[in-house]
């Protein structure tokens, strides 16, 4: 049996050697048809063009389409096919997020209540499947709902976890595939069931989470290479750390005190200095909380960030200046806020982006949603049954660009892409409705 | 990623139409390797590329940052070789075959046989496979730099190079099995 670096050695030879030159007649219809494409120009520009310019503008494409017809045509040279020369791109960009109408998935099949949904590709077919935490159903299941690649799924299976009301997915025993995390604050546990691969769970193993454990996040805590958790215990005012020990069991729990109630955790190296650190929020805190990592699983002192009552945190680089900034749900505001981070592990001054009163938006996600690269972010609202679109302008700086209609208590939300077209979509956890609904991303198509 | 000159950028950014073919004069081989090796079909993968470049120049004044070019160049690739994978031209008749596009060295008859079954086996991945595998071990960019792009989890890059990788390695062992005979396999 070949090694693995025999196999990805002669994969990279091969692949380099299979590289082609671009054929020259690519580049000359390339240079051809571009003087016929209009380059698109940003919002902004748009927006300040007065509306009788726009008008002229128009006309005067439309006139000139008409004048030259629309079948000038360029032969591709050596080939007998033919490309219209001004031909729009069959694949279209976006420059705000756009999705499709929602698509409902019944999970009274998955189970009731589902509480949170997570993403991944559980049965290696490179499709993206998702996973909801079905804290009422029975003794509580994790409903997993594989995903054919096309943005339709197959029937929802259920496994046994306990009360979980929030999962996360990882390979906790390194195997190759994605196992499930299940978190129970009814039963103080977490629930670990490793994958076969083939979108199969094992029965759980359940390890001790401190008292009501309702958020995790999984992650390298301690110097060795294998995954942790960080557990919110909201119950016990901590964060329960479990280690791992790469073969699917945790030891600990060790608590770390925090300085309010914990309802969500996310860990990312915010100082830089190669170690995870953690973010936390606390629903009925002011502040978010954060705990700079060292190489040995241990935290500094808690610094506090102003953030208007967080929920929920989430990170990215929604600057795109290579730190991680935070951005949290805080239903009690109704709104969102974002943290830029400076990268040595402390927080600017929170931007809070409002929703308005009825709003309560829980779970954030930043991605890029439309087709700029800018960071979005997309936010549940449980109260009003919303999704929530932000989108990223540049900067730090964000604009509310669209609320879609989803069924009950869209509790829980996550981010993949589910018609493999390359472009984030969503899916929500609808725990009152007992459904998760998914929102294709479809740049108005 | 940056390797490609900013200055044209900038310049085809603002509607310079030279520039913009200098450009994609200077990065289009890439782009077409990427798009080759996703839809492992040459007709397909010239218009991957073409629909490719044009959709660059159409957008590029919404690129914000010039040194994100690469990333975002990557990405509308293999959106469009997506794209040409899940059938847009499926009733097109292949019109060029590999063979004659490019003079390869002769090889052993084991490394023939290899690239028989690297070739075998990369053809059973899923286009999403294929992006990971190219952008990591044809392009050599990072984990990270590949989530990025494909707009997945990290985890969910390794977990794809993971699954690629097994996939190739099987069918290379096939073709070692006791009774397989070498290069007829």
């Amino acid at each position: 049996m070949r090694s693995e670096r025999d196999v990805m050695n002669l994969l990279e030879d091969w692949l380099a050697d299979g590289a082609q030159p671009m054929p020259d007649h690519i580049l000359e219809t390339v240079s051809e048809t571009i003087p016929q494409v209009h380059q698109v120009r940003p919002r902004a520009f748009d927006r300040r063009m007065p509306r009788a310019l726009v008008a002229t503008a128009v006309a005067a494409a439309v006139i000139a389409a008409i004048i030259a017809g629309p079948e000038i045509l360029l032969r591709l040279r050596g080939t007998d096919r033919f490309l219209p020369a001004a031909a729009p791109p069959q694949v279209r960009l976006c420059d705000t997020p756009t999705f499709r109408a929602p698509l409902t998935i019944d999970t009274l099949q998955t189970g009731v209540g589902p509480m949170h949904v997570t993403t991944g590709d559980f049965n290696g077919d490179g499709a993206t499947d998702f996973v909801v935490a079905n804290e009422l159903d029975g003794a509580g299941t994790l409903g997993v709902v594989l995903g054919r690649g096309d943005g339709t799924f197959g029937e929802p299976t259920r496994f046994a976890s306990g009360r979980a009301w929030f999962v996360a997915a990882a390979d906790v025993n390194e195997d190759g595939s994605l196992d499930l995390v299940g978190a129970s604050p009814a039963e103080g546990s977490v629930a670990v069931l490793i994958g076969d691969g083939l979108g199969g769970f094992a029965e759980p193993r359940y390890f001790p989470a401190g008292d009501e454990p309702r958020s995790l996040v999984v992650g390298r805590l301690n110097g060795d290479q294998s995954l942790d958790l960080a557990v919110a215990a909201t119950g016990s005012n901590a964060i329960a750390i479990l280690y791992g020990d790469g073969r699917g069991g945790f030891s600990g729990p060790e608590q770390v005190a925090t300085s309010g109630t914990p309802s969500s955790v996310i860990a990312a190296d915010f100082n830089g200095d190669g170690h995870n650190d953690l973010a936390i929020a606390m629903s009925e805190a002011q502040d978010l909380e954060v705990l700079l990592g060292d190489a040995e699983g241990g935290y500094g002192v808690p610094r506090l960030f102003p953030a208007n009552f967080p929920a929920s945190v989430t990170a990215g680089d929604v600057d795109r200046d290579g730190r991680i900034d935070l951005v949290t749900g805080n239903p009690g505001m109704a709104g969102v806020a974002v943290l830029i981070g400076d990268g040595l592990g402390s927080f600017g001054v929170a931007q809070f982006l409002p929703l308005g009163e009825g709003h309560t938006p829980g779970p954030v996600i930043v991605a890029r949603l439309d087709d700029d690269l800018v960071p979005d972010v997309a936010a549940s609202d449980f109260t009003d049954d919303n999704v929530v679109l932000f989108r990223g302008e540049g900067g730090g700086r964000f604009a509310l660009t669209e609320l879609i209609k989803v069924p009950n208590g869209p509790l829980g939300m996550a981010s993949g892409d589910f018609d493999g077209d390359g472009r984030t979509d969503l899916v929500t956890s609808d725990a009152n409705a007992n459904s998760a609904t998914v929102l294709l991303n479809g740049c108005g198509g | 990623m940056g390797a490609v000159d900013r200055a044209l950028i900038e310049r085809a950014r603002v509607g310079d139409e030279l520039a913009f073919t200098r450009l994609a004069a200077a990065f289009g081989d890439r782009l077409f390797s990427i798009a080759y090796h996703i839809v492992r079909d040459v007709g397909p993968a010239q218009d991957a590329a073409q629909e490719a470049l044009i959709l660059i120049w159409q957008q590029l004044p919404r690129l914000r940052d010039p040194d994100r070019f690469e990333a975002w160049a990557y990405r509308i690739t293999v959106r469009v070789a997506y794209a040409e994978v899940g059938g847009r031209h499926k009733s097109r008749p292949k019109l060029v075959v590999m063979s004659e596009l490019r003079d390869r060295v002769p090889d052993s008859a084991s490394a023939l046989s290899d690239r028989d079954q690297l070739e075998r086996g990369f053809r059973r991945l899923s286009p999403q496979h294929r992006a990971v595998v190219v952008l990591k071990h044809y392009v050599g960019l990072s984990d990270d730099e590949i989530a990025e792009i494909l707009e997945v989890p990290v985890g969910t890059v390794r977990s794809r190079i993971f699954y690629a990788i097994n996939t190739l390695r099987a069918a290379l062992d096939a073709d070692d099995r006791p009774g397989v005979k070498r290069g007829l396999a």
